[in-house]
């Protein structure tokens, strides 16, 4: 198993996975808390309409697909707050017009366009090292952004009426919320690809919620589950030459099912046959 | 009535959230220190009225000051306990993390927990009698608690005025007996504006009150409207023939726990 480390290929996914897992740390807490996960999928939807223009224009499909998913965010937001419409039926629909155009777009693309399904079910296996420095600066400035507005954020995520009756700058946090899922979406895109993104975003999550007392304590869980389902995820799509994507995303919910299923089932198990003994 | 001694005004004011509104003409003058009472049936606008007060909504017409401010900017010194705080139970919250908000500021800089924060934080846990639920998940608490923290977040801004609404629903005895004895404690140094249904319990030991059903009717004794000085001599201002009456020995308490302005 160390040998296969000293494969470039395998040190890049190794990185990669690791970085997700900070950022599914900060953003899939965020997204499971504010009960977000719809958004959160219509945002990574929406963000292959960038993947293919990407394609299409011959342009970095990555940079793009963050273009499209900041959009999309701010777009949803807006609507949101000022359209009168019901929230699922503009998430629904800019969910399905961003996987449209980015089919559109890889249908016009001229040439070889295999490359656009590792967007769709992710590839972290075929991460170049150059996309590395790119992962890592969104880690880096989404952990910056929730260590200075720790505190706000919280307010607003547990209530927001009263963040709003403090003039803290609720529709500043309505806009980035959605904006710091778009950038996180660019980073989990690589791994799971934008079908199986919503697994990622909110399982880990959800698996760490059920064991923690704080929001902060919860980020930090939600990094270590990330780390053990991404890697976990990676060495069995290694041992049994599955695709990576979804061997991530099948080690997340088991784990989940582990931690909030079969253990409680387990203690209750054992604490009955306890008390059948006593 | 001198300027700066006004903590709370309203003059003309029309308001609602549609069409029809739920308020008209209201005029209401409220001096520092004034312990007011907001009765009235569901529906009568008492919610609306202290939404105008906290700046979560503005009047079709008319003028909102607090400490001759509009409410939006002296939102910092209001602490304000909504009447329906929807909390997630799965939150991942403790009883000290939710109090702590009551410290945040009306800023777009980030801001933490400074270290004069704490203290006041710590405060309000005590004076809500929950000091020792500091690290409980909110999720765990009963419904009275979980009320009596959401109080305690309103305390811990250590507001000029604070408003509540309906801060008995949900609690046992104790607990409001426990809300009746700090109510009376701050009566004198802070604001309080309070609509509630309890006319025994709350209600009677306000300074002075109003009758809120889509306009305000001060209640017999409170002069010219509301906020009139009170004074030890004076017959309770608040204590209306409240519509459903008040128990005499409720009346002499309130009476002997209201403090002069």
């Amino acid at each position: 198993m160390i040998e296969v480390l000293r494969l470039e290929f395998m040190q890049n996914a190794v990185i990669a996975a690791v970085l997700a897992s900070v950022v599914l740390g900060v953003v899939g807490t965020l997204v499971v808390v504010n009960r977000e996960v719809l958004a959160g999928g219509g945002i990574a939807h929406a963000s292959y309409g960038g993947v293919g223009l990407g394609f299409f224009l011959g342009m970095d499909p990555s940079a793009l697909a963050m273009v499209f998913g900041v959009l999309a965010a701010v777009l949803m937001g807006l609507l949101r707050r000022f359209a009168r419409q019901r929230n699922d039926t503009l998430i629904g629909m800019l969910w399905a017009v961003g996987m449209s155009l980015g089919v559109i777009f890889v249908h016009f693309t001229p040439g070889y366009t295999a490359n656009a399904r590792s967007f769709l079910f992710g590839s972290l296996l075929s991460i170049p090292r150059g996309d590395l420095p790119l992962l890592g600066a969104v880690a880096v400035v989404l952990v910056g952004f929730v260590a200075l507005y720790y505190r706000p954020l919280l307010a607003y995520s547990a209530d927001r009426a009263f963040a709003r009756s403090r003039n803290l700058p609720v529709l500043a946090l309505e806009l980035v919320l959605p904006a710091a899922v778009a950038l996180a979406v660019v980073v989990l895109i690589q791994l799971v690809g934008v079908v199986l993104l919503i697994a990622l975003l909110t399982v880990p999550a959800a698996t760490a919620g059920s064991f923690t007392r704080t929001l902060a304590s919860m980020m930090t869980a939600t990094v270590a589950v990330g780390v053990v389902v991404t890697l976990g995820g990676l060495g069995v799509s290694y041992a049994f030459d599955l695709p990576s994507g979804p061997a991530i995303v099948l080690s997340a919910c088991a784990i989940f099912t582990a931690v909030r299923g079969v253990f409680p089932l387990w203690r209750g198990l054992r604490r009955s046959f306890r008390d059948g003994l006593a | 009535m001198g300027r700066a001694s006004i903590a709370v005004s309203l003059s003309g004011v029309r308001a609602g959230y549609g069409a029809a509104p739920v308020l008209s003409e209201v005029d209401l003058t409220l001096e520092r220190g004034e312990f007011l009472a907001l009765i009235g049936p569901n529906g009568g606008g008492k919610s609306t009225l202290l939404g105008l007060l906290v700046g979560l909504l503005r009047p079709i017409r008319g003028t909102v000051e607090i400490h001759g401010q509009p409410p939006r900017r002296a939102r910092g010194r209001i602490g304000y306990l909504p009447q329906d705080a929807r909390l997630d139970p799965e939150f991942p919250l403790t009883v000290r993390d939710l109090t702590a908000m009551g410290r945040l500021r009306a800023t777009w800089l980030p801001q933490r927990l400074r270290a004069a924060d704490r203290p006041a934080v710590t405060g309000a846990l005590e004076r809500v009698g929950l000091a020792e639920l500091a690290a409980r998940p909110v999720s765990a608490l009963s419904t009275g608690q979980r009320r009596r923290v959401l109080l305690a977040r309103a305390l811990a801004a250590e507001p000029d005025l604070l408003v509540l609404d309906e801060p008995e629903a949900g609690i046992d005895a104790d607990s409001a007996q426990h809300l009746h004895r700090l109510l009376s404690s701050l009566t004198g140094r802070t604001t309080i504006v309070v609509a509630s249904h309890d006319i025994d319990g709350i209600a009677s030991r306000a300074t002075c009150g109003v009758t809120v059903d889509h306009g305000v009717t001060p209640w017999p004794g409170s002069g010219r409207l509301v906020g009139a000085p009170v004074h030890h001599d004076d017959p309770p201002v608040g204590h209306v023939p409240p519509p459903d009456g008040t128990a005499a020995s409720e009346r002499e308490h309130a009476r002997s726990t209201r403090r002069p302005v």
